[in-house]
Formats: structure tokens, C-alpha cells, sequence
């Protein structure tokens, strides 16, 4: 099917997709472990796991708690590098008929720089993601993403060394998204993906200690998505370029209730670690509900939020 | 690796408010290696226990298309388990690089440690026909807690077991028991599943013998795919669910 006859097809800054359901970086590895269990070639993308410049351990065990309704976790950027991802773990994706999203984290400008460069050199990379947001380590570039000024600052500079479609990962842990959204857009940013994890922590009261290791962690699923769907809408409403939605997303009714508040796409995260289908069924509840609605696309929704 | 709906068969409690054994039927059921595990929802996700809970698989028969888990109560989860009389989960089945046995192995030391005992059945009940001596060391905290004996009675070809009270079997840690042994079964391999304490103790007897633990961990996915269960070894963090839980004990960071 070409893609504009598929209900469920979306250009993302110049890029096919064939839907607008992307599995969540850090929650999908680099797509080898769930090409095991389906075809991820259903799905319309993968935000590969957090990249820095050099190979990391990630932070000491435990690294995740369950807590009411979310996920804490502090894994803390454990990852091959950008050039074991680039030689050993592209090369499974790139026959793929799918949109890879090479997500990337740094602790200083030089790195950010150097990693948009290199994957941009990579054919089978489609868009790169400014990962400014994850808040387990120095090194993962939150220091970058909080006030408007040094995301507006990181996001100019990138952008004139990645020759692929910019999106920016914002960091729900701000004073106004707005405002953070706005900066990466005048920066130059093609797209804003939020929210990142909001950062927690939770207590055994039995051994008086902070079950993660790292103390804090970074909280996601369901109980983050009233927040995660407030700043969609927040930033719908003050940029122009796409956004790709995401926070606790289970299935695809909260899929639907994103792109009413303004997402072009969607990523699923912790759903994956929940229900090893959840991409997939995803993808299967939002064709039905295209039929049933008869839209002939279904970008048609795209921020229809009704406020009376 | 399958993504599947298990049917509860049985749910045996074999130890009151604590120690069950579940026995599950799956027509889809995937292949198995002794010492692998599962990932079990917590019915469908309810909210409070989104996550899935890793469990060891005690039994396992291709044929009959079963298999089963034995597992102690701690939390939410386990709980849930707990008072299920039938019905549906879903789970990923099964998960981790299991217990191997090189062609050529006679005799195998099994050491368990409480609720690290059960998963070690799955290793006789897979090698057992190849004429692998299997002697079976087994530590609980009592006799109370001391669980499926009679079935690794069954199949050891010798079975020992210490307690921490000494309410069965020889009153030290297993580890220790097995030591004064070792000299006399000289086995080729030691297999062990069990609290970290335990394999610390296992590798501070200093044994020149191929030894092999499984790890436990939190983990998220299970499969691979989300960095959280990681293990510090000699070579750096690797994932429990994927690159383990099976480690050679000389690499893994106790
Ligand atoms: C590979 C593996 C195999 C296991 N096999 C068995 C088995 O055969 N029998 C058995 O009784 N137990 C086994 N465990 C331990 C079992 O997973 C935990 O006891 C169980 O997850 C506790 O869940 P809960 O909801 O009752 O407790 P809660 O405290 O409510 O759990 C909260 C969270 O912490 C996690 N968690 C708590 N304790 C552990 C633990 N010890 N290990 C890993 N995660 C934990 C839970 O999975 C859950 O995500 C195994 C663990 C692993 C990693
Ligand atoms: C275990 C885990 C690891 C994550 N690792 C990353 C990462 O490496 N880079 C990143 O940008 N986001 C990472 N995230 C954040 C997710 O991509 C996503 O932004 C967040 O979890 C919210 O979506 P969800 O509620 O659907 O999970 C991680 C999340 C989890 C749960
Ligand atoms: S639990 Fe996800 S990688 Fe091990």
C-alpha cells in the first residue's frame, strides 16, 4: 500500500511513516530483542536506545521500582556507543522497512555535536533526537533542556551538524514547556518530542532505604500521562513544527487522546515493558479506529480537542 | 521466546501463607532450558502491579504441554498469584540462557538456596537420561520452608539438605556441607541458584571446578531490551534476563 492511500500514514518532516506508532527510546533496546516476539517492521518507528559518544555502564542495581500506576527507572544511559550502534547494531535495522530515530545524550556541547555528525553519515538513520531531558545521569544532557536559553543554545548548534531531521526530547521537569518548546523551534528544531520522565523517587519503608540505587529516578507510565497530555497541548498551541507525543501510553485510546491534543505521532515506552504487544496492538486499535470513525486519514484528529 | 496466555491449572499451597506451586497448561508452549524463566503479568496489568514478575519454571513436559512454577509470597504480585484458582495470564515464556551441561560431564553438584532450590529440578529432569550423576545440596531456612524434597528425592542420586535452624537436615549453611563432600563426589560441574550471600560463600570455597550461577535482578522487559536488570561482572554490566541469569561465577562482581 503506498502510503497515501493508508489511513494510518503521516509525513513526519519530510519522512513516510506508515503509522504514527514509535517505540519509546530506552524501552525497545535497538529492536533485536522484540523482532523475537513480532515483526516490528508494523510499527512506523524506533527511538533506539539513548546514545552517547562513548561506550556507558549505566548507574549500580537497582534500577527500577514499580510504583502506583508508573515505572521508576534509573538505568542511567547504559549503552554500546555511538560507534558499536553505528557498526555492529544499525546494519539489523536498516533493511527494515521502518523509520529509525537515533536518540542521542551528551555531557557537553562537543559530544551532542560530534554524535549528530557521525549518525548523519548513516543512510539507514532517518531523524536524530536531542535526548536534553534524561534526568539519571550528568552525562544525559538535562542540565541542557531546563531553561529556555541553553535549549534554544544546544538545539542552534546541533542543528548545523545533523543533516537529518532534528527533534528535540523535552524534559517535563521545567517551569513552562511553552516557553522550552518555543526555543527549540527558533533554534531550528523540525520536531519536539515530549514528555521524557518525570523525576521521582520511591522509599521501602520496611528497610528505610530508596529502593533505586541512584536514589531519584525517572517515572513513566500511566501515572504520567494527565501530565504528559497537558504539555502536548501546551505546545501544540505555541509551535508550528510537529510533536510526538508521548507519557503512559497503553493502548490506543490514550493514543487518540494525544493526537487530539496536537501529536503528529506517538512513542511508546513502559507499555512495552508491560505487555510485550502493546506497539503492535497499538497500531491494530488505531486502523479499527479509523474504519469506525471512516476518516479518511487519521492526521485528520490532529488537535480537534474540543474546549467549550 | 513467545509472547502467550498460560491457563492456571493448579495452584497448590505448600506452604500455608507463603509457598505455592502453580502447574499452568499452554498448547503454544515454546522450547525450554533447564533454568529458564518467565515473565508473568499480574493479570491484565491491573494498576499497582504494572509490572510483569519474573519466576523460575520448576517443571516442564513437552509433551503434556505444561509446566510449573513454585514461588513464595512477598509482595502484591506474588499475592495475586497466590489466590488464583484458574483462568488466564499472560506471560513471556522462557526467558534467560539457562543451565548447559557440556557433552562429556559425569557428575553434577546442584546447590540450592531457599526458593533458589525448585529451578534446579528442571536441570535433572533434562539430563538426568543422558547417565548424569546429579548430588543435590539443598539450604533452607527450616524445615518449614524446606519444599520439594520428595521430587529432588526422586531423581538426585544423592540428596542433602541443611537448614539455618537445623529443624532438617544438618544445622550450617549448605555451602559448607557441600564442602566436606567435595573431596569425595569430585563432581566435574557445580550448577547453584540462590541468594547472593550463598554464591559468595560458593566462591570463597576457592573450588577448582566450572561453576556456574543463576543471577536474579529487577528487571522490566525480561527480554533484553530495557537496560534495568544489569549485573556488575568483570567485563562490565550486563543484562540478567538476556545475558544470564546463567554467569560463570568467576566473571560475576558478588
Ligand atoms: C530470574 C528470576 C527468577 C525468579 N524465580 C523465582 C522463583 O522461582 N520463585 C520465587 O518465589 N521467586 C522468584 N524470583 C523472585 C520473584 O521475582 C519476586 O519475589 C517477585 O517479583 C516479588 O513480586 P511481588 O509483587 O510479590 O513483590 P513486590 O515487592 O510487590 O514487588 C515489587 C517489584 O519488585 C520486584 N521484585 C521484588 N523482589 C524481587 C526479587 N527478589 N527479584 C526480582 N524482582 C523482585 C517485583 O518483580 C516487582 O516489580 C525470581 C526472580 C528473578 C529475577
Ligand atoms: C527503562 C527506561 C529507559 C529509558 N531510556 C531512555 C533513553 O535512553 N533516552 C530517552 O530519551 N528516553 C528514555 N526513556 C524515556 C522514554 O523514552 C519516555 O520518554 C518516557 O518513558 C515516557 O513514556 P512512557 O510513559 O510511554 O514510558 C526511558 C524510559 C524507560 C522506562
Ligand atoms: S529486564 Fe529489560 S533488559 Fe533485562
Amino acid at each position: 500500500m503506498k502510503y497515501y492511500e493508508n489511513p494510518l500514514s503521516l509525513n513526519l518532516c519530510g519522512i513516510d511513516l506508515k503509522n504514527p506508532v514509535i517505540a519509546a527510546s530506552g524501552t525497545f533496546a535497538f529492536g533485536f530483542e522484540f523482532s523475537k516476539l513480532y515483526e516490528i517492521e508494523k510499527l512506523g518507528g524506533i527511538s533506539v536506545k539513548g546514545l552517547t559518544r562513548e561506550p556507558r555502564e549505566g548507574n549500580p542495581s537497582p534500577r527500577i521500582a514499580e510504583t502506583y500506576g508508573g515505572v521508576l527507572n534509573s538505568v542511567g544511559l547504559q549503552n554500546p556507543g555511538v560507534e558499536t550502534f553505528a557498526k555492529n547494531l544499525l546494519p539489523f535495522l536498516a533493511p527494515k522497512d521502518i523509520a529509525v530515530i537515533a536518540n542521542i545524550a551528551g555531557s557537553t556541547e562537543e559530544d551532542y555535536c560530534y554524535m549528530a555528525e557521525r549518525l548523519s553519515s548513516e543512510a539507514a538513520v532517518s531523524f536524530i533526537e536531542l535526548n536534553i531531558s534524561c534526568p539519571n545521569v550528568k552525562a544525559g544532557g538535562m542540565a541542557f533542556g531546563i531553561e529556555p536559553k541553553s535549549v534554544q543554545a544546544i538545539t542552534k548548534l546541533v542543528k548545523k551538524y545533523s543533516k537529518k531531521p532534528l527533534i528535540v526530547k523535552l524534559s517535563p521537569n521545567v517551569a513552562d514547556i511553552a516557553l522550552n518548546a518555543k526555543a527549540a523551534e527558533n533554534a531550528g528544531a523540525d520536531a519536539i518530542s515530549l514528555i521524557n520522565t518525570v523525576q521521582g523517587m520511591a522509599v521501602n519503608a520496611e528497610t528505610r532505604r530508596p529502593i533505586l540505587k541512584n536514589v531519584f529516578g525517572g517515572l513513566s507510565g500511566p501515572a504520567i500521562k494527565p501530565i504528559a497530555l497537558r504539555m502536548v497541548w501546551q505546545v501544540y498551541n505555541a509551535v508550528k513544527i510537529p510533536i510526538i507525543g508521548m507519557g503512559g501510553i497503553m493502548n490506543e485510546t490514550d493514543a487518540i487522546e494525544f493526537f487530539l491534543c496536537g501529536a503528529t505521532a506517538v512513542q511508546i515506552g513502559t507499555a512495552n515493558l508491560i505487555d510485550p504487544l502493546a506497539s503492535l496492538k497499538i497500531v491494530e486499535g488505531l486502523r479499527h479506529f479509523v474504519e469506525r470513525n471512516k476518516l479518511k486519514n487519521l492526521q485528520d484528529i490532529r488537535g480537534k480537542l474540543i474546549v467549550e | 521466546m513467545k509472547e502467550v496466555y498460560v491457563n492456571v491449572r493448579e495452584n497448590i499451597e505448600l506452604v500455608k501463607g507463603s509457598i505455592h506451586k502453580m502447574v499452568f497448561v499452554c498448547p503454544d508452549l515454546p522450547e525450554f532450558l533447564p533454568g529458564q524463566f518467565i515473565n508473568l503479568a499480574v493479570g491484565n496489568y491491573e494498576y499497582g502491579a504494572l509490572l510483569r514478575r519474573p519466576i523460575s519454571v520448576f517443571k516442564h513436559d513437552a509433551a503434556a504441554k505444561t509446566f510449573e512454577i513454585v514461588f513464595e509470597v512477598k509482595g502484591k504480585g506474588t499475592k495475586f498469584f497466590s489466590r488464583l484458582k484458574g483462568g488466564f495470564l499472560p506471560a513471556t515464556l522462557f526467558l534467560g540462557n539457562g543451565f548447559t551441561i557440556p557433552a562429556g560431564t559425569k557428575k553434577v553438584a546442584l546447590i540450592g538456596g531457599g526458593m533458589g532450590c525448585p529451578p534446579l529440578y528442571s536441570v535433572i529432569e533434562k539430563y538426568k537420561k543422558e547417565g548424569i550423576k546429579f548430588y543435590t545440596y539443598l539450604g533452607f531456612s527450616s524445615r518449614e520452608k524446606a519444599v520439594c524434597l520428595e521430587d529432588f528425592a526422586a531423581v538426585s542420586d544423592k540428596l542433602t539438605i541443611a537448614t539455618d535452624d537445623g529443624s532438617i537436615g544438618e544445622k550450617d549453611f549448605i555451602t559448607n556441607v557441600f564442602m566436606k563432600d567435595v573431596a569425595k563426589i569430585k563432581p566435574d560441574l557445580i550448577l547453584s541458584c540462590g541468594p547472593v550471600p550463598m554464591f559468595r560463600s560458593l566462591k570463597a570455597l576457592n573450588l577448582d571446578i566450572p561453576t556456574y550461577i543463576s543471577m536474579e535482578a529487577r528487571m522490566g522487559c525480561g527480554i533484553g531490551a530495557c537496560y534495568v536488570c544489569a549485573c556488575a561482572t568483570i567485563s562490565g554490566n550486563r543484562r540478567v534476563c538476556r545475558d544470564g541469569t546463567v554467569f560463570d561465577i568467576k566473571e560475576v562482581l558478588l
